[in-house]
């Protein structure tokens, strides 16, 4: 292989740079291939529209949504916590029963899958067998006592629920009801 | 807006005694932008509609949490870009379909959209954004039709100005090959 420059950073040379020139170099090259690119699709809108006049009467309608006191639910009057413990409680109970004739194992709110529950609140509430209010379906999740809003069920306070789970596993009926 | 009266604005925004007002400035000012954001992210009306209700509710009940970091524009687009994100998550979650499907979905719901301009060539056009992977479609929505600058867009998503440019670049490419071909 023919021998390169031993030192490709020498300034030996005698030639010099601008200041700066190869701090921004990455730029300026950047620049001219966006710039360039972008000319080649034809100039056209996205093509969605809106409806005549949404956003005169949008102003108001959010204003009249911030007034009002975001809700606070007591968690043991809360649907969706119900049914996700009950769910919980059904996956617990279900993996407790497959592994019966095995030594007992320790079971806890890891062990069950949080997006096989969603997945069946979902689907139990677009099939109709659970009901919970549009307004308040995930939108609100447990955070100690109470539920506030929140959009993310995957943050749930583990906690919390299996204190309600502890206090309303006495009776199955009433979960599997 | 200058650096003066975002502070002047966001400081009336964060007292009780002025919020309201404040706010329907901030909403008055920005409603369109961040709706054609969003609108541009899950294609449909009614779906834009309701991310950018509980975008503005989410940053009137978090205002006192925003410490002047970022620019107050900044901090509400990626509410509005997280909002998005976690819905069509949500609705893609919901229906056990990937994001691909669910995007591929969208589009072919596009044709009989009361509020899509039907035309052919822009049905094109969004099924070839919808080819690219999320990334580089939020990064040519926002510089193809939103035309923001790469320093905006680099504040909003938290990423370098050349890591956008050549992900723009990418996507350009792309979406001219996919018009080519298709």
């Amino acid at each position: 292989m023919m021998e390169t420059n031993k030192n490709p950073y020498s300034s030996n040379s005698g030639f010099k740079v601008p200041e700066d020139y190869f701090g921004n170099i990455e730029d300026k090259v950047l620049d001219k291939v966006a710039g360039s690119e972008s000319s080649n699709i034809p100039v056209m809108e996205s093509g969605f529209i809106v409806p005549e006049d949404y956003f005169k009467g949008l102003d108001q309608i959010i204003l009249e949504k911030v007034a009002k006191k975001p809700k606070v639910i007591r968690l043991v009057k809360k649907e969706y916590i119900f049914y996700a413990a009950a769910v919980a409680a059904l996956f617990v109970l279900m993996i407790g029963d497959f592994f019966k004739t095995s030594p007992t194992p320790t079971l806890g709110w890891e062990d069950v899958e949080i997006s096989a529950m969603e997945n069946y609140i979902d689907e139990g509430y677009e099939m109709g067998y659970i009901k919970l209010n549009t307004s308040d379906y995930s939108d609100y999740v447990p955070n100690g006592e109470n539920l506030v809003d929140e959009e993310d069920f995957n943050k749930i306070n583990s906690d919390a629920a299996l204190d309600y789970l502890d206090e309303n596993l006495e009776d199955p009926t009433y979960i599997l009801d | 807006m200058s650096n003066n009266s975002e502070e002047h604005l966001v400081s009336r925004l964060q007292d009780s005694t002025t919020s309201q007002e404040a706010f329907r400035e901030l909403i008055s000012e920005n409603k369109k932008r961040l709706y054609w954001h969003i609108r541009n992210m899950v294609k449909n009306h009614d779906d834009a509609d309701d991310i950018l209700q509980n975008t503005f509710i989410k940053v009137f009940r978090n205002i006192n949490q925003f410490k002047g970091d970022s620019k107050l524009y900044s901090w509400m687009y990626r509410i509005a870009t997280n909002e998005a994100i976690t819905f069509l998550n949500k609705k893609a979650r919901r229906l056990q379909i990937t994001s691909e499907e669910l995007q591929n979905q969208i589009i072919d719901n596009l044709e009989s959209d009361v509020y899509f301009d039907g035309s052919e060539i822009k049905l094109k056009l969004q099924k070839a954004i919808a080819s690219l992977p999320d990334k580089q479609q939020q990064v040519f929505n926002m510089k193809y039709f939103e035309e923001l600058k790469y320093r905006e867009m680099a504040e909003i998503l938290d990423t370098s100005e050349g890591a956008l440019k050549a992900s723009y670049h990418i996507a350009s490419k792309k979406i001219e090959e996919f018009l080519k071909t298709n």
